[in-house]
């Protein structure tokens, strides 16, 4: 079941599709036909409106949005499904059709960055095994624990089901505040006075 | 990620892909590789020769330092392909405008400073792109067919004309936005400069590029989806109280519907 708007960016696709100078040879042959219509025409205004954007190329990009009423995006509407007919349609035609599925996995997916060898400030993703990586001796002292991302999972986990909780306590030694953490998901409690913390 | 859009795409275009030349001067004058070390003689610089798309998308694979920079350039070498119509469909573009979780040092990345995120992003940026829209204004009209004809015919054979800036030569881009991840930023994407392009609105199409609007389905549609479910075997149990109450659980939505007939 392909929906109409699959079937209008298809047809977007045919038109930008085209060979270029052919395109453009039947654009302007279709202005030349309808600017002589436009001379016949009353309103000569409007149909030489027609006659230009008959002059009009195809666009080069095109935007799949939700479309819930007043804006609202609504999800589920059918995007990533047009989309793969329009790749469906174009891989069939013979078209060269690079395709990036999900483009999420790029902002929040993989495991570590490294800087780009090629231009200062940028950053590369390269996404393979860190186990069998051969890691040349300059990554292995620049790169550090640190610079590996966790996996976007583990974010929450750590944050959403640790409980904090200090509380003052009186003892002989003295005033103190006692670090309390409880995991929710582990039932783990975790405690340490600010006694055995270093001075800050 | 890099390297799996590589590989996938010369999985599936391998064949293409060796007849289609490389084009970009600093392309064809080679591919600086990372250094590799050489015991006790230092860094040694090595050098790929590319000459095809299939080349260079196998510089990409063969490396993973490199991946990222050779989807940028094959971004970029795409634009200029005409021997064949090139469709670049990019699913969750809008993610692309978001923060990014990755870091680097403990400081936290901008995604304008990663070099995936820029080949994907900044559509506009790619090189030359098929003539520009000529402009319906009403000194345009009174100016006449002729001169819009000339500057479409300029625009047309792609020369030096300046205005030329953007998509592909020969083919189109099809992104589609996510609602999946929260907006964590005021997505200004539309805006002039930072795509390249602008849109007007919601529904406004200008400077080469055109939103389409998805919405939940249509009464019809909704009927036309529900008897290729049955028919399918994914709706068991059809009927038109069935019907109805599918009609409440998903609200005409496509993939409410599709949950629900899974359930039924």
């Amino acid at each position: 079941m392909v929906r109409q708007p699959a079937l209008d960016v298809i047809d977007l696709m045919r038109q930008a599709g085209a060979d270029p100078e052919e395109a453009a040879a039947a654009r302007a042959e279709s202005a030349e036909a309808a600017a002589a219509k436009a001379g016949e025409a009353e309103n000569s205004d409007e149909a030489t409106a027609e006659a230009l954007a008959l002059l009009q190329p195809p666009p080069g990009l095109v935007v799949l949005s939700s479309s819930g009423g007043k804006g609202v995006p609504v999800r589920g509407t059918g995007k990533t499904a047009t989309m793969m007919h329009c790749v469906h349609w174009a891989r069939s035609q013979g078209w060269l059709v690079l395709h990036v599925p999900k483009a999420s996995e790029v902002m929040f997916g993989g495991w570590w960055v490294e800087p780009s060898r090629e231009v200062d400030g940028d950053f590369d993703q390269p996404q393979v095994d860190a186990a069998t990586r051969t890691w040349t001796k300059e990554e292995k002292t620049t790169l550090t624990a640190c610079d590996f991302l966790f996996p976007p999972a583990t974010f929450p986990l750590l944050t959403s089901t640790w409980r904090f909780y200090i509380y003052p306590f009186f003892s002989s030694r003295g005033f103190g505040w006692l670090f309390l953490m409880f995991s929710v998901s582990s039932h783990t409690i975790c405690a340490i006075g600010n006694r055995w913390l270093p001075k800050f | 990620m890099a390297a799996e859009i590589l590989t996938s795409f010369l999985k599936a275009h391998a064949d293409l892909l060796a007849t289609l030349p490389v084009t970009t001067p600093a392309v064809q004058e080679g591919l600086r590789k990372p250094p590799r070390e050489v015991t006790g003689s230092g860094k040694v610089v090595d050098t790929v020769h590319v000459d095809t798309l299939k080349a260079l998308c196998e510089a990409g694979v063969e490396d993973d330092r490199m991946a990222s920079r050779v989807v940028l350039l094959l971004r970029g070498e795409l634009a200029e392909v005409t021997q064949c119509p090139v469709l670049v469909a990019i699913d969750e573009w809008s993610c692309l405008f978001e923060h990014t979780s990755h870091f680097y040092r403990e400081i936290p990345l901008k995604a304008e400073q990663m070099t995936l995120v820029r080949a994907l992003r900044d559509l506009g940026s790619c090189g030359t792109r098929q003539a520009p829209p000529l402009p319906l204004t009403k000194e345009a009209s009174k100016g006449g067919l002729e001169a819009a004809a000339a500057a479409a015919a300029t625009a047309a054979e792609g020369g030096n004309s300046t205005a030329t800036r953007g998509w592909l030569k020969r083919g189109l881009v099809l992104a589609a936005e996510t609602t999946r991840f929260p907006r964590s930023v005021e997505l200004d994407y539309f805006q002039k400069g930072r795509a390249g392009y602008h849109l007007k609105g919601n529904k406004g199409e200008t400077a080469g590029a055109r939103r389409v609007a998805i919405s939940n389905f249509e009464p019809a549609e909704f009927t036309a989806a529900c008897d290729f479910l049955a028919e399918s075997e994914v709706l068991h149990a059809d009927g038109p109280d069935q019907r109805g109450l599918l009609a409440m659980y998903s609200q005409f939505n496509p993939a409410a519907l599709v949950e629900r007939a899974m359930l039924s």
